[in-house]
């Protein structure tokens, strides 16, 4: 079936090309093309572009490799972190508890106002670390935000100071729902933007850094918004500022 | 997890890069996915133990990634898109204008085109392999092989036209 002499193909000229051809049948191939100048001369000019694409292209492997691709990095990381569905149990269940055992009760008491919005903020944001891109449709979150919360929710456009939106999420905690909005910047930093309805505490309250993470917390209008960052970051005061300014202009 | 098994996984980190920018054609989203394709990789590494070559693993990886995540979000939020003709090198680090008359008909291709050709020609996987990264069958792999290469020829050959005619 498989005899050095049946007739060439397509097939047997890609493979001549990549130089996939077994010595036997390669003769075969190299006997058809001595006949078929034409068919030479496209598979001579296709192995010529083939050898130009990887020249040009290997190029790109000289790159060096960024940081946050080390594996021992990612490796550590990855130990220090829940799974993505083990995280996202470990969220409604933390943040259903209320009164009880567990980590939101590091404060003895399930805290009110704008204490509780931090807690909640900081888990969120953890339990998003490395959880790709959430597949919820933003806009459709924004719109369900506005109906819940009686005002139109949308995630600040913070793409001046170099953020991106990547992906957005409804998130349950003991005061209800709230949303969470995903930034990165072009050098891979995160950032997570939480909103929640404010009910009866702190209903305004001004900005103040958070104490267990890197991140801002404020109130405004009746919503409980915190702006939460993977790494300190010099501008993040400033950041806040704008995401506050955006947001208020949009309330 | 073994050292050695790590050190491979690292290895195989700028063609895993190379092909997420042939993938997504954006090199911040490009890294964005290859930096789920680690973390999803991590998590099996057990799964491909001792295996020399991880290319071909985490390319299946990045291509199923890119589907179903990465073409759903880019409909979905029209911000992300930010792939404006960024190129995808430096033009420095292409001394050879042929090298950069190919490249740059590559990047003229259809998505289908250019992701076979990059693994057959640049990697150099076999036909099958490629076929088990793509989810197609060899026949499939093949017959795009044979069209991607008769478009890449055709962008160059138009390419090199008016150079001719300066000659003469």
């Amino acid at each position: 079936m498989t005899r050095p002499d049946r007739p060439v193909t397509e097939d047997d000229l890609q493979a001549w090309v990549d130089d996939l051809l077994s010595p036997e049948r390669l003769r075969t191939v190299e006997t058809w093309l001595d006949a078929n100048p034409d068919a030479r001369a496209r598979v001579t000019a296709w192995r010529t572009e083939r050898n130009l694409l990887q020249a040009a292209m290997d190029a790109e492997l000289r790159q060096p490799v960024p940081a946050r691709f080390d594996i021992a990095r990612l490796t550590q990381r990855k130990a220090r972190r829940f799974s993505l569905p083990q995280m996202a149990a470990s969220i409604a269940l933390a943040l259903s508890l209320g009164l009880g055992s567990g980590w939101m009760l590091r404060d003895r008491e399930v805290p009110l106002g704008l204490v509780s919005v931090e807690q909640e903020a900081t888990i969120v944001h953890d339990a998003s670390k490395g959880s790709t891109i959430t597949q919820g449709n933003v806009a459709q979150l924004a719109a369900w935000g506005g109906r819940t919360l009686g005002r139109p929710v949308r995630p600040p456009d913070l793409s001046a100071a170099g953020y991106h939106l990547t992906g957005g999420q409804l998130v349950t905690t003991d005061h209800g729902p709230a949303c969470v909005f995903f930034y990165k910047d072009g050098s891979g930093s995160r950032i997570s933007l939480f909103v929640r309805p404010m009910y009866g505490h702190d209903m305004t309250a001004p900005m103040r850094p958070m104490r267990h993470m890197p991140g801002y917390i404020w109130a405004q209008d009746g919503l409980g918004i915190s702006l939460v960052a993977d790494t300190p970051d010099g501008d993040l005061h400033r950041l806040a500022n704008h995401a506050r300014d955006l947001m208020g202009g949009a309330g | 997890m073994s050292d050695g098994d790590d050190i491979r996984l690292q290895n195989a980190i700028p063609a895993l890069r190379r092909y997420a920018r042939v993938l997504t054609r954006d090199p911040h989203q490009a890294d964005d996915l290859v930096q789920d394709c680690l973390e999803r990789a991590l998590t099996r590494l057990h799964q491909v133990r001792g295996r020399p070559d991880l290319r071909p693993w985490l390319f299946t990886i990045a291509h199923n990634l890119n589907i179903s995540h990465w073409r759903r979000l880019r409909r979905l939020i029209p911000l992300v898109e930010t792939s404006d003709a960024e190129p995808m090198q430096e033009a420095g680090q292409i001394p050879h204008l042929e090298w950069k008359e190919v490249a740059d008909a590559f990047n003229r291709l259809s998505d289908d085109h250019r992701q076979v050709l990059m693994l057959v020609g640049v990697e150099g996987l076999e036909y099958a392999t490629v076929a088990d990264i793509l989810g197609l069958p060899v026949g499939t792999v093949m017959s795009r092989l044979s069209r991607a290469r008769t478009a890449l020829h055709q962008l160059v050959d138009h390419e090199e036209r008016p150079m001719l005619r300066r000659v003469k």
